[in-house]
């Protein structure tokens, strides 16, 4: 997050300034990738690019703060990962690319317990996509793009109510692997 | 088994809220926080951690599409300037046939788009397809250029059932409705396609005209995806290294933009005299139909 400078940067970054849209990328993309990750691994990358192109497309007509920015940019990419689902979708013989959680809610227990045994990024981010996929991406919408309860509502289409909801559940579930994993840290 | 220390909130739900909350919002946990909401916290860290070098290597990529789309555009300066009392440039009899005839080179025509030479509309269309500056920069970024609206002042326009058809189809994709409705050439169109609702199909019909260069494969035209913003399949073969095929719907300012991905051929020769640019400094005729200003 670019904080007070935000204003400043994004400003500049819509009159043409290349420094100040990479700044505005370096600050986004990590978190982007991550989200995107646990929504689906395998196409992370590509749907990250094709974000970021929407939103050159859409740089010199935004307007807001960098909350408003955040949400923005995670709304594209979401909306950017249901347009490469359904492309893949309708594609005869290609690969659907389920994300490698278990879609039916529960987290994997070989995935969880490899994962708790080193807490670097990767694995945190792993460990998330073992969730059911709302929660999932609920907690990494608040923790990684630092969205609060009503904007993440919006952008996933539930209820705030629902949204906190989702992220406890997926957080007692984190929790309760921890718990009966048995690691020593 | 190993139970302790790692107790769970599970009587306490205020405790846990409290808890759970704090690590949502990245928060400092509270001072009845259990081991485990500080093991969540150290996921939280996880998930927080400054970037990597491979979350941060498509720098490269990104600023060049930066550059091409945008900057471009902007550094221009100013607004698009709509001239609603000229006809559009691109349904001159002349722009339409060469534009069909699908010479694309980058000898003096491409010399003289990247010095901005060329009037306005087709410097934007030329913009779109080899990256040439842009003559006036969209509006906002996404922007797609749009030849001013009007009806055309000469009576038959060019035959949109031949040559020209590649030429009208793609002057129709960037034009906006009200000109599409009034141009003549437009009209033309409508009528070899068997009315106005049918050019989207007709023009899926018409073949990229001439050879392809190295940057733009004729390919078969492609459709833009369902939520293209302005509603219209646009039906031409896509930039290879262009804009996003969509911006996102819920684009700012709530209004619609076209992509700018059409692989045009620029006119072997640009209009001279008769061309209405509505500049001050008129287009000099030449043997080489390259104007030396605009």
């Amino acid at each position: 997050m670019l904080g007070a400078g935000f204003a400043t940067v994004l400003r500049a970054a819509q009159q043409g300034d290349e420094e100040a849209f990479a700044t505005l990328w370096r600050d986004a993309n990590p978190a982007l990738l991550r989200y995107l990750k646990v929504l689906d691994s395998q196409t992370a990358e590509d749907v990250a690019a094709e974000t970021w192109l929407s939103v050159i497309g859409g740089l010199g007509s935004f307007s807001g703060d960098e909350l408003a920015w955040r949400a923005w940019v995670f709304t594209i990419a979401r909306r950017r990962r249901t347009d490469d689902l359904r492309r893949r979708l309708r594609q005869p013989s290609g690969p659907l690319g389920w994300p490698h959680g278990d879609e039916r809610g529960g987290v994997t227990p070989d995935a969880a317990e490899e994962a708790l045994g080193r807490l670097d990024t990767r694995a945190a981010v792993e460990l998330v996509a073992t969730l059911p996929p709302l929660q999932a991406e609920v907690i990494m919408l608040r923790v990684v793009a630092g969205l609060p309860v009503e904007t993440v509502a919006g952008i996933v289409g539930r209820s705030p109510g629902a949204v906190r909801v989702a992220a406890h559940r997926g957080l007692r579930t984190l929790a309760r692997v921890v718990a009966s994993g048995g690691v020593t840290l | 088994m190993s139970l302790p220390p790692w107790h769970l909130h599970s009587n306490d739900r205020s405790s846990e809220e409290r808890s759970f909350e704090a690590l949502l919002g990245r928060a400092p946990l509270p001072p009845d926080a259990l081991a485990t909401d500080a093991f969540l916290a150290d996921i939280v860290d996880a998930l927080t951690a400054p970037a990597v070098s491979d979350e941060l290597a498509g720098l490269t990529r990104v600023r060049a599409a930066y550059t091409t789309l945008y900057a471009a555009r902007q550094r221009r300066g100013g607004t698009y300037r709509r001239r609603s009392s000229m006809r559009s440039p691109l349904s001159h009899p002349k722009i339409a046939t060469a534009l069909a005839a699908g010479v694309f080179g980058l000898g003096g025509f491409g010399a003289a788009a990247y010095a901005g030479a060329l009037p306005d509309a087709a410097q934007q269309v030329v913009h779109h397809v080899i990256g040439a500056p842009d003559s006036h920069p969209g509006k906002g970024a996404g922007h797609a250029p749009q030849p001013a609206g009007a009806p055309s002042s000469t009576p038959a326009g060019p035959d949109a059932t031949g040559a020209a058809a590649f030429g009208l189809c793609n002057a129709y994709a960037h034009a906006d409705d009200m000109a599409a409705d009034k141009s003549v050439a437009f009209a033309n169109l409508a009528a070899a396609a068997g009315g106005a609702d049918q050019i989207e199909a007709y023009c899926a019909t018409i073949p990229h005209p001439g050879s392809a260069t190295a940057s733009h494969p004729a390919g078969p035209p492609s459709t833009v995806p369902s939520d293209h913003p302005t509603g219209k399949p646009t039906a031409l073969p896509s930039h290879p290294v262009g804009p996003p095929s969509t911006v996102p719907t819920d684009h700012p300012t709530g209004k619609p933009t076209a992509p700018p991905s059409h692989p045009v051929a620029p006119p072997s020769a640009v209009p001279s005299h008769s061309h209405p640019t509505g500049k001050p400094s008129t287009v000099p005729p030449s043997p080489s139909g390259h104007p030396t200003g605009h």
